[in-house]
């Protein structure tokens, strides 16, 4: 899992805010959202994030698997990521 | 840009002085000889690629997100397309201010691949009589349009900045047709500002009153300026210097490049050092618009894009009002 790399982005304040240029979008993430944002950055697998989402913030593998493929799945349709 | 994103940005930012958006002027060499350009005096000094790489690094540490390369003609420089890849591989949104005269196909494709979000493209007339004769270049038109085409063909978004001036307010009909012709968005912008070595030569060049006030009335969708809505006495005075910043080609510092008064050079000094504690800039952020001379009671304030680098340059004082932001809030109230 990686980011689109024609998106813009950075994490101001904690939030994340990513552009995809081709469609001049600007989205907001929230808290979870922006550390697997930051994640995606080092190219990790799923079962790689689903770890490092259950470190961070202390939920349980199936909770946390469940919201990360959701979440990518967000992403992946509004192409964030490839 | 989703919309409501973008102002709760801007305003957190602007709130905690996080530099969102930074404009580096890569060089103030040009291959044109605009008769309205701010830019005067020699090139001077440019930074190395190594040099500019190292500040772009820190601005990004910082928060910044929107960063435009202009000049002068930016692609003068051989490195623009590295320091642009460089850029896009620290997630900035990149945007570009140019004539367009040097983008070939290659490089426009180069610019596709990149990322570029937008590229600013100077354009000052519908037709090659009027846009050469604003250059003192002979053919820039055909070149500037195949720059367009080159990068609309690459599926790079193109926005055509029209600066209003007498010699080509009339123009503007015909512009807003060849940009849709040519897939692009346009802005106009009627505020001609002075040389940066205070010569006010350009300025008798802006439009004349009852010009400004037929032109803004035909086209004040697609105006740069615009209301700028309810004004409140501690509105702070601009962007500059709380979520903006810009960048010299020899390293100096400004809060805008419109204020010339540099705030350190930042081939000397951090980004941070400068940004957090320069007392100018403390100073300067404090401001608000009820400090402000006369303007606080001006009755037409909430038509007013006073720019207070402009009013320091032409009527000298950066807390005085502007005769050109009174000018345009003028003619904005009387066809609003």
């Amino acid at each position: 899992m990686k980011k689109n790399s024609n998106t813009a982005s950075r994490i101001i304040e904690g939030r994340a805010y990513v552009i995809l240029p081709d469609q001049s979008r600007l989205f907001q993430l929230n808290e979870v959202g922006t550390f697997i944002w930051d994640e995606i950055s080092r190219e990790r697998t799923v079962q790689e994030l689903v770890k490092a989402v259950c470190d961070e913030f202390e939920v349980d593998p199936e909770t946390a698997g469940k919201d990360v493929v959701e979440f990518l799945g967000v992403l992946a349709e509004k192409k964030l990521v490839e | 840009m989703a919309k409501n994103i973008l102002e709760n940005l801007l305003r957190e930012t602007e709130q905690k002085n996080i530099p969102l958006t930074c404009l580096v002027e890569l060089t103030r060499r040009c291959n044109q000889k605009c008769c309205h350009c701010y830019i005067t005096g020699p090139s001077g000094r440019e930074m190395s690629t190594s040099e500019i790489k190292h500040i772009l690094f820190q601005l990004s540490s910082a928060g910044c997100l929107f960063l435009t390369f202009s000049g002068g003609e930016p692609l003068l420089r051989n490195d623009l397309m590295e320091l642009i890849w460089y850029a896009r591989s620290l997630d900035f949104c990149v945007s570009l201010m140019s004539n367009g005269t040097l983008i070939s196909g290659t490089v426009a494709a180069q610019m596709a691949e990149s990322g570029v979000y937008e590229v600013g493209i100077s354009l000052y007339g519908a037709s090659e009589k009027i846009h050469d004769r604003v250059t003192g270049v002979r053919g820039s038109f055909k070149k500037t349009l195949s720059g367009i085409n080159n990068l609309t063909a690459n599926r790079v978004r193109v926005r055509l900045k029209c600066p209003l001036m007498s010699i080509n307010a009339a123009e503007h009909e015909k512009l807003n047709k060849l940009s849709e012709k040519l897939g692009t968005k346009i802005s106009f912008d009627p505020l001609i500002v002075p040389a940066d070595d205070g010569n006010k030569r350009s300025v008798f060049l802006r439009l004349k009153e009852n010009q400004l006030r037929k032109t803004l009335s035909g086209i004040a969708g697609k105006m740069k300026i615009s209301s700028t809505g309810k004004r409140r006495q501690d509105d702070f005075l601009c962007p500059a210097g709380r979520n903006f910043c810009s960048v010299g080609p020899d390293g100096t510092f400004f809060a805008c490049l419109q204020i010339l008064r540099p705030v350190g050079n930042l081939t000397h000094r951090s980004f941070q050092s400068l940004w957090l504690h320069s007392p100018w800039l403390k100073k300067f952020r404090k401001l608000r618009f009820s400090d402000l001379l006369k303007c606080p009671e001006c009755r037409i304030k909430d038509f007013c894009s006073r720019c207070p680098g402009v009013a320091l340059l032409e009527d000298g004082n950066l807390l005085g009002p502007s005769s050109a932001a009174c000018q345009i809030a003028h003619v904005y109230h009387s066809i609003k």
